[in-house]
């Protein structure tokens, strides 16, 4: 009697599960990730606190990156720390939401007082003086 | 003649490339997700001052506490010397007896924003919200002398 040898099956790519799969993963994370805050500066290293709230943005505040007074950047365009108070103060003009603007600084840990300072004469120019500074969190 | 009808294929989930899909999907985003440091606000409200270029009236704040920040191992409250833990047990302290104080910081012109944030953060825990900054004085390159 002659026995039928069993094919061997050869293993394939299943091309169609997988884009299956791709797109129902990709919804997922679209989904589920966090669109990183616009006015962010990614590579800011911010100094560290223990105490301090969740970070959320109010609608009439505005971030302000600052590495020092000569290079500080809102919405990714640079300014000097002296071209601060004209801006804001343009866009609180146009934009009604600003109206009772305040500030969120996000400071550079490298910063000095002598950086910090100027921000205050800044905001004080603005005649701000509802200020958030922001930190990372001490693990 | 009679044709045999041929059966309809069934259509049924794979399995097998689907896990190894997750699997290499799963170390792909775990490979560049960038693991985001959580970030904290630590409200304060400024005083309005008057600078030489504004016309803004200057507002007097009462000054109960004056710390001085030379670095994040040296600050002085009123004169008295503390490293930062010693600041925050100094402020738990006064915060434990209900004492409301305002409290004005400075420093000097090459002291650290990380030193800063270490005395705003001393006070953010002992819940002292009432925080003031002084700007230094114009080209003198220390904090304006207290009024």
């Amino acid at each position: 009697m002659k026995l039928k040898r069993r094919r061997i099956k050869r293993g394939r790519i299943e091309i169609i599960p997988m884009i299956d799969t791709i797109v129902i993963l990709l919804i997922f994370y679209m989904t589920f990730s966090r669109f990183a805050e616009a006015g962010k500066e990614a590579g800011l290293k911010l100094p560290d606190s223990r105490a301090g709230d969740e970070f959320k943005q109010l609608p009439n505040q505005v971030i302000i990156n600052m590495y020092n007074k000569d290079e500080v950047y809102i919405d990714k365009q640079k300014y000097t720390i002296d071209e601060v108070p004209p801006f804001l103060d343009h866009i609180r003009e146009k934009d009604p939401r600003y109206a009772k603007m305040s500030l969120i600084l996000r400071g550079s840990r490298d910063m000095t007082y002598a950086d910090l300072s100027a921000f205050m004469k800044a905001c004080a120019k603005s005649k701000i003086v509802d200020v958030t500074f922001t930190t990372s969190e001490i693990k | 003649m009679r044709f045999q009808r041929r059966s309809p294929k069934r259509g049924r989930v794979e399995i097998i490339p689907m896990i190894d899909t997750i699997l290499i999907l799963l170390i792909f985003y775990m490979s560049f997700s960038t693991f985001g440091a959580t970030e904290k606000r630590i409200d304060s409200r400024l005083p309005l001052i008057a600078t030489k270029t504004s016309n803004t009236p200057p507002i007097d704040i009462p000054l109960d506490l004056a710390i001085h920040v030379f670095n994040k191992d040296r600050m002085t409250v009123n004169g008295a010397e503390y490293e930062a833990t010693g600041l925050r047990d100094a402020m738990l302290q006064l915060a434990s007896i209900g004492q409301k104080a305002t409290i004005i910081i400075d420093g000097d012109a090459d002291t650290s924003y990380q030193a800063v944030i270490s005395a705003l953060d001393a006070c953010a825990q002992a819940h002292l919200t009432n925080v003031a900054f002084r700007p230094l004085a114009e080209k003198a390159g220390s904090a304006a002398p207290p009024k």
